[in-house]
């Protein structure tokens, strides 16, 4: 088996594995987030708690309001509380028949509860623990906010950290950036879409990994635009139609990887499209106005996209540089639409501009630090295996595959040198067999994924 | 045939038709719209993609529109309310109250709403009876308001009289004896009810055969309930006096007549009517105001229930095994 064959057949199965491993999220959105502000005023602590509907139903276990927020409310209690100056503060009971936790209204499609702490003296240091569903899901991130007379700060609850530590109420700590960067790295890390975008990604410039620079270069002008347009308040996203693009975008990188290879391209550049215009057609005729919009979009952009490579002047020697910047168009969407992922996240607790923007620039470094991460490991993994064939592993038919990705392997053969040229094909055939069946998979798995998620 | 008919002319093929000049022009055109075409649908693609995954952010307001006079948390005070609480709190036209004053009502409209959003937030319809109760009254009078707008006319009213002429009555009187033999309690712990009941009809056999209620009173064992007074009584006075079950038996009797015995908590009563005036249908002149005023209460009570049957039928509506309403 030829050496970017199995790193093809490894992309794929990184790619499979990403989807089926139990701590990864199919997407971002599973991994959990809930919201948490904490007033404190005089001796009094009070924590208004803020679940998304689909995430406290998972956890009550039940999609009947009031069960979920009875059952919720219990198990506030007892993963939060409160320790000034060493002394704990009970949680109050709020009068009426109310008890201790206060269901409050909150917005559609959220749960809100007050739970009031009380301490015995004015306080001056604080001790904030938050340990509710980082036992059931290890990847939630609570986005906290610490209030003290007119003074904000923001906080971030993990599994690695579950409690917050205030010397001086006065002067309430901050998440650092870092936060943000390792909160970015774990959303490209745990999330199987952004991984499988990567691995296609990987996969279409495979033979000139060059190129990775460029997508590394359009991933990074994307995330650029996206900081912009959310420091400017411009825009709002929809989450779900984001993550259904995001399946658009893998299957038309892995329609990209494939369409050189079949005898008939056209099958894939222009049946791509009109799939994906006739399930546009489908969604405006049952009113889903969104789903079409985006899926007509997504089929204008494939047909271009598509008919772009595809072009005859794109395989002319000059035209090497403008191809691959084409190449990373794709990525350039990616990053975008990634960018927008913290917005969203963070859209029920309406952060002041600078708070979002420190936020936002953090975390997009680290999911850009992750994706770079990934592309420089693959990229080691091929020159490893380059230098291995070079050397004659696996046979000499692979030693003379050259990194330019072309099929013409019967150029590099000697004359008279049948047997190696046989071996040359037979791995050659391999290859492409490999990466037409790694690609096929990807194409599937987003079209699935964007079918799947317009639908939800 | 001249050598001139014998040459033949080049026909129109040596001068290229409109559809082989457009060909022509786009084949030169080719390289560049290989380019144009393909871009053209990127940008369309991601333009019309876009606006399918994005939309334009609500901008907060920032400055306080025509018409109102303050905004908290992005919600309206009316300039129209401010007005006409600071007339209602000072007597006086808006004009004339002073800048303290307004500033005072507006501070305390700011706080209230304040109050209320609090309110909402914590779910208090939810929760509070007291904010239920008012809530579905408001209800109530809301969905009212249309038909309370039009005043009635006299010929509506009069029908509505007509309708309920029994209602609208004036001058009934009673004097009556309201006897009762109690039973089971400590002073008569010998006494049962089968045999207090067997006295009672006892009495009311004597009481009717002509016997003196004194006497009857003293051999009997019974008493003066009290609930009556010794002379006239109006019969809406009687009603409330005698209570809902002894009220319609009377009610029924003549001067001079016995009722039956009757059972109550208290004992067995017997009802000794002395004299009777039965009430007259009050004409429509006397009693207009109530009418107006039963009438309007009637059209409140249709249009909640008319609400009410419209909610129900878009409500869903689960009942615990067991319940019923």
């Amino acid at each position: 088996m030829g050496g970017r064959g199995a790193l093809a057949l490894l992309l794929g199965l990184a790619g499979w594995v990403a989807c089926a491993a139990r701590p990864l999220s199919v997407h971002a959105a599973e991994a959990g987030v809930s919201y948490s502000t904490w007033i404190v005023s005089s001796d009094t602590v009070m924590l208004r708690f803020v679940l998304p509907a689909a995430e406290a139903n998972r956890l009550a276990g039940s999609a009947i309001p009031v069960l979920t927020v009875s059952k919720l409310g219990d198990y506030l209690l007892e993963h939060t509380a409160v320790t000034a100056s060493g002394r704990d503060c009970p949680a109050i009971d709020q009068g009426y028949d109310l008890g201790r936790v206060d269901p409050v209204r909150v917005g559609a499609e959220l749960y809100g509860f007050e739970i009031v702490f009380r301490c015995s003296a004015p306080i001056r240091s604080l001790v904030l623990e938050n340990r509710a569903l980082f036992d059931r899901v290890p990847g939630h991130v609570d986005f906290a906010r610490i209030e003290a007379g007119r003074r904000f700060t923001d906080q971030l609850f993990t599994a690695g950290r579950q409690r917050v530590r205030i010397p001086n109420i006065s002067d309430a700590p901050a998440a650092s950036l870092g936060a943000y960067v390792r909160l970015g790295i774990g959303h490209v890390l745990r999330d199987a879409g952004r991984l499988c975008f990567l691995t296609v990604a990987l996969l279409v410039v495979m033979h000139r990994p060059r190129r990775i620079l460029l997508i590394i270069a359009g991933l990074v002008g994307g995330y650029a635009v996206a900081l912009a347009a959310d420091a400017g308040g411009l825009v709002v996203s929809n989450r779900a139609l984001i993550e259904a693009f995001i399946g658009c975008l893998i299957a038309l990188y892995a329609l990209a990887a494939i369409a050189p290879q079949l005898a008939r391209p056209v099958i894939a550049t222009r049946g791509w499209p009109l799939l994906l215009l006739a399930l546009a057609i489908v969604a405006a005729g049952l009113r889903a106005a969104g789903p079409a919009l985006l899926l007509a979009g997504g089929g204008l952009l494939s047909a271009g996209f598509l008919a772009a490579i595809r072009r005859p002047g794109a395989r002319t020697p000059g035209a090497g540089a403008s191809a691959g910047i084409l190449l990373a168009l794709p990525a350039v969407i990616f990053g975008f639409l990634d960018g927008f992922t913290l917005q969203s996240l963070l859209a029920p607790l309406e952060l002041a501009f600078s708070s979002r923007v420190r936020m936002a620039i953090g975390y997009d470094l680290g999911a850009l630090l992750a994706e770079a991460g990934i592309f420089a490991i693959a990229a080691g993994a091929v020159a490893l295996a380059s230098g291995f064939m070079r050397a004659g592993g696996f046979g000499r038919a692979d030693g003379v595959m050259r990194s330019s990705g072309l099929m013409r392997s019967s150029d590099l053969m000697r004359p008279g040198d049948l047997l190696a040229g046989l071996a040359v094909q037979t791995a050659a055939t391999r290859r492409t067999l490999l990466e037409v069946l790694t690609a096929a998979i990807l194409a599937g798995l987003g079209t699935f994924w964007l079918v799947t998620r317009l639908h939800t | 045939m001249t050598d001139a008919t014998l040459v033949k002319q080049p026909r129109a093929a040596a001068r290229p038709g409109r559809f082989a000049r457009l060909r022509r022009r786009l084949l030169d055109e080719r390289t560049r719209l290989e380019w144009m075409l393909p871009a053209g649908g990127i940008i369309i693609g991601l333009a019309v993609a876009g606006a399918g995954l994005f939309r334009p952010a609500a901008r907060p307001t920032i400055a306080v529109p025509p018409g109102y006079a303050a905004l908290v948390n992005q919600k309206g005070i009316l300039t129209s309310d401010f007005i006409a609480q600071t007339q209602a709190e000072t007597g006086v036209g808006f004009n004339q109250t002073t800048q303290a004053k307004r500033r005072h009502v507006l501070r305390e409209m700011i706080d209230e709403e304040l109050l209320v959003q609090r309110a909402l937030s914590l779910d208090l319809p939810e929760t509070t009876t007291e904010v239920r109760d008012a809530m579905a009254a408001a209800v109530n009078a809301q969905v009212a308001a249309p038909l309370l707008e039009i005043e009635p006319t006299d010929e509506e009213l009069r029908t509505f009289y007509d309708r309920h002429r029994a209602k609208y009555t004036i001058g009934g009187t009673m004097t009556l004896r309201d006897l009762v033999m109690h039973y089971g309690t400590y002073a008569d712990a010998d006494q049962s009810l089968p045999q207090a009941e067997s006295d009672a009809a006892e009495a009311v056999y004597q009481l009717r055969s002509g016997a003196a209620i004194d006497y009857v009173m003293e051999h009997f064992g019974f008493v003066d309930s009290g609930r009556v007074s010794d002379g006239e009584e109006l019969d809406f006075a009687a009603k409330i006096h005698l209570g809902a079950k002894l009220y319609p038996v009377a009610t029924a009797l003549n001067a001079g007549q016995i009722s039956d015995p009757v059972v109550t908590a208290d004992g067995v009563h017997v009802l000794v009517m002395l004299q009777r005036q039965l009430p007259r249908p009050a004409p429509f002149s006397a009693v207009r105001d109530q009418v107006y005023s039963d009438f309007r209460a009637e059209q409140k009570q249709r249009a909640s229930e008319e609400n009410l049957r419209i909610l129900r039928s878009q409500a869903q509506i689960l009942l615990a095994p067991g319940q019923s309403e």
